[in-house]
């Protein structure tokens, strides 16, 4: 997967933004069907948050699914922040937008208020059977400029 | 008696299901149940064996997937989305 260092930059900022240092949230990234292993877009959803959970408003995801059909286009990677250290939790494993295979569930450590390089992040991948394994960020996600074109 | 030119209700539906960016055709009597085409769109999207997946019209409402496409009022060519009821994350455990 590869993200231009400019929208990994967007999704530290947006965490952080939204969340102020006391808030999860939850952000999409988005692919072209055409190109689905290169990010194009970062899209924040409508959702409710505490310290420690998001959820989102499932009407704005019905009409992000259209969206998505209409302009040919899909979720490849949820992305939240967390208060503390990222790992995916019971809650992460168990709700996700999208439940199949390959699909990919990136964690941002401490409200995200770090560099945006995914020191300290979390990837789970899902596979065939509807659970999750961890992988490596720096393996899986490319932010490489030259990469991601 | 319908006139040659009368237009007749079919009875036979395509129904467009949606889900993360693709599109794909169902057909159906009018008749059938909308399970029927839940549980093969679930499978054709690789998400069989979830409980927490239903279709939604675009106005976001739930088709209860008991009844007939008739009784729920969906017509031919309509589009519906297929997506989980409840979508959450977060380090707070919530029991399933």
């Amino acid at each position: 997967m590869a993200i231009a260092p400019q929208l990994l930059e967007e999704t530290y900022l947006r965490l952080r933004s939204c969340g102020q240092r006391r808030r999860e949230c939850h952000l999409y990234w988005v692919a072209s069907w055409n190109d689905p292993h290169r990010i194009i877009r970062v899209v924040h959803p409508a959702h409710a948050a505490t310290m420690v959970s998001v959820e989102i408003d499932m009407a704005w995801m019905n009409a992000f699914f259209l969206e998505l059909a209409d302009r040919n286009e899909c979720i490849r990677v949820q992305v939240h922040s967390h208060p503390g250290a990222a790992f995916h939790s019971g809650t992460d494993d168990c709700w996700p937008a999208i439940r199949t295979p390959g699909f990919l569930s990136l964690v941002i450590p401490d409200f995200a208020t770090g560099a945006p390089d995914l020191e300290g992040a979390y990837v789970a991948e899902q596979d065939a059977h509807s659970g999750w394994n961890g992988v490596s960020p720096k393996e899986r996600i490319t932010t490489q400029l030259a990469a991601a074109r | 008696m319908a006139g040659a030119g009368a237009v007749q209700p079919k009875e036979k539906l395509s129904i467009v299901v949606v889900h993360n960016g693709v599109a794909r055709e169902f057909d159906a009597p009018e008749n059938a149940a909308v399970q029927s085409v839940l549980s093969r769109a679930m499978a054709e999207f690789g998400v069989a064996g979830q409980s927490d997946y239903a279709l939604f019209t675009e106005q976001n409402v739930e088709v209860n997937a008991n009844q007939s496409f008739k009784d729920a009022g969906i017509v031919d060519e309509q589009r519906l989305v297929l997506r989980t009821r409840t979508v959450r994350s977060g380090t707070l455990v919530v029991v399933r």
